[in-house]
């Protein structure tokens, strides 16, 4: 998958992840899959324009508790319409900056709305598009990346 | 006694030949390759019903840049008794006139083989003209033509005996370089080569090192200069021109082991020299390693990295950056970067050419993977460039042999 696609996405998660939660993520290892999963809460979010593609968002239970804390203030479950709706825009925050980048480096997107997706090991088939999955370590839990962007010829 | 010469430009030197044995000079026009032929042969050509053999005084003479002039004017030379060559040289200047004792003999030495054929130096207009003597070029000293000879060729298997094989794996074991079924036959054939041209026995050839420190036996994923592996650029620009030839619509070339893009970028040079061309070209630079791919993405270029690349052209791929030199944007725009592992399903498709110079010894635990990915990745007669050494014949037989300029190619049919 083409990095100049993949690099404004893993530069935006790490920086929103720092401004929100005052703490670098550490990078783990990046691989192709075939299948994605969503083990607790994800966000899905869809791209469009000179090429086009989506990207999910997974957080841990205890990440995301500590993330919609943070952002609100207060505590907020993952059922709840506030908590989702946390997570929602954390997404849309981390995209939006992406593809603000990509502008600058010339390539046009246009976002689709996030959906928020709750439950226990959600099983997602890319259905034979390449994902590319970029684990992240924190101090409050697990987030991973997956993205997967095709150039549109 | 007053002699004339026609010069010529061989990258940023002027060099002279003699007058005498020239019959003309005419436009490089419907040249015919010739398979197989070593890859200093140009091809031939019909010359109002002569057949001419077309030489590149460059390559035979092995100066010191990598072939980037397209626009190339070939000289005829007539030695009599029906000996006539083509020479192919970058530029035609003009013809003086100069006395014997004009000239000064050589004064530096020069590691390349043209000095050889140097009688000497003369000025004019303050730039130095090598004369280059070139009867002893094209015949031996008895007298006979020595052309005919560039078309044999030698591609007979060699057989060493256990002693020697087992001192050559130990000389590569020290330099940590996979002595094993991949590589087997094509470093001793390649050894065996080297002793042939040297006149020396194969024992002679490997007590020196020097042999097993080419770009060949490298591991290394870094360059420190663009074109660092020039028989392989000579063979991927052979490639490139019959793809040239046949007006395809898009070409795509694939290169992997070496993530900050040193290979790929003189690839997109070659390409970017065929200025005639309509093709999309799209090359793709992929790796494993996100951060090294990463921190090869516009790079920027000290001077000492365009040393291949004949001053006069340099300003025509690249531009000045605050820390060096970059790649003009028409061209680097034609290379993506791409994050790439051998996985069992996805790989680029639609791809003409992979270069993968040592990729599948370094990863040799997954060479069945690899192999399905680049078979996967290919179009029909699609062409896998390995290193010099890997021969995947025993791994993989979806893949056709082929010999392309004296180097091992594997097809896809």
């Amino acid at each position: 998958m083409r990095i100049d696609f993949i690099d404004p996405f893993l530069d935006a998660t790490e920086e929103i992840i720092r401004e929100i939660l005052n703490i670098g993520p550490k990078r783990g290892e990046m691989e192709l899959k075939e299948q994605e999963s969503i083990p607790d809460i994800g966000v899905f979010l869809g791209l469009t324009g000179q090429a086009s593609g989506r990207m999910l968002i997974n957080f841990d239970r205890e990440l995301a508790s500590k993330i919609i804390e943070v952002m609100n203030g207060e505590q907020h479950t993952l059922d709840s319409e506030m908590g989702q709706a946390t997570i929602g825009e954390l997404g849309n925050m981390i995209t939006g900056r992406a593809i603000t980048k990509l502008y600058e480096r010339g390539f046009h997107f246009n976002l689709t709305p996030p959906s928020v997706i709750v439950g226990n090991n959600v099983k997602i088939s890319t259905l034979g598009i390449e994902t590319l999955s970029v684990p992240y370590e924190l101090e409050y839990g697990k987030l991973e990346i997956n993205i997967s962007i095709k150039e549109n010829v | 006694m007053t002699r004339q010469i026609l010069t010529i430009l061989l990258d940023n030197d002027i060099f002279g030949i003699d007058v005498r044995v020239i019959q003309e000079v005419i436009k490089a026009f419907d040249v015919r390759r010739i398979p197989d032929a070593p890859n200093f042969i140009e091809g031939i050509i019909n010359l109002r019903g002569e057949i001419i053999p077309l030489i590149k005084i460059k390559r035979l003479l092995e100066t010191d840049f990598f072939d980037l002039y397209k626009n190339k004017k070939v000289i005829i030379l007539n030695f009599g008794e029906g000996n006539k060559i083509g020479l192919v040289v970058d530029k035609v200047l003009r013809i003086i006139s100069y006395e014997n004792t004009e000239i000064k003999p050589l004064e530096t030495i020069s590691v390349s083989k043209i000095a050889e054929y140097i009688i000497g130096t003369i000025e004019r207009d303050k730039q130095k003209i090598s004369i280059i003597d070139i009867m002893p070029i094209f015949y031996s000293s008895n007298g006979s033509f020595l052309y005919k000879r560039f078309f044999t060729k030698n591609n007979t298997d060699v057989f060493i005996s256990k002693n020697l094989f087992y001192k050559i794996k130990e000389k590569l074991e020290k330099i940590n370089f996979p002595f094993n079924n991949l590589t087997k036959e094509g470093v001793i054939k390649y050894i065996s080569k080297i002793a042939n041209i040297k006149g020396k026995s194969i024992e002679e050839i490997i007590k020196d090192d020097n042999i097993f420190s080419t770009s060949h036996f490298s591991f290394n994923e870094e360059r420190t200069c663009f074109f660092e592996n020039k028989p392989d650029m000579y063979l991927i620009d052979e490639i490139i021109e019959s793809l040239v030839y046949e007006k395809k619509k898009s070409i795509n070339l694939w290169v992997l082991g070496n993530p900050t893009g040193e290979d790929a970028r003189s690839i997109a040079i070659i390409f970017y020299v065929y200025k005639s061309i309509n093709s999309k070209i799209r090359i793709i630079n992929s790796y494993n390693d996100y951060d090294k791919l990463k921190s090869g993405l516009n790079k920027e270029y000290k001077e000492s990295y365009l040393k291949n690349i004949p001053s006069s052209l340099i300003e025509e791929f690249f531009e000045n950056s605050t820390n060096g030199f970059v790649l003009k944007k028409e061209i680097e725009k034609t290379i993506c970067f791409d994050f790439f592992c051998p996985n069992p399903k996805f790989s680029p498709s639609n791809i003409d050419i992979i270069y993968a110079p040592n990729f599948i010894l370094k990863n040799f635990d997954k060479i069945s993977l690899l192999m399905n990915n680049f078979y996967k990745a290919l179009n029909k007669n699609g062409k896998l460039i390995t290193g010099l050494f890997e021969n995947i014949e025993n791994f993989e037989n979806r893949f056709k042999k082929y010999y392309i300029k004296n180097r091992l190619v594997f097809i896809k049919e």
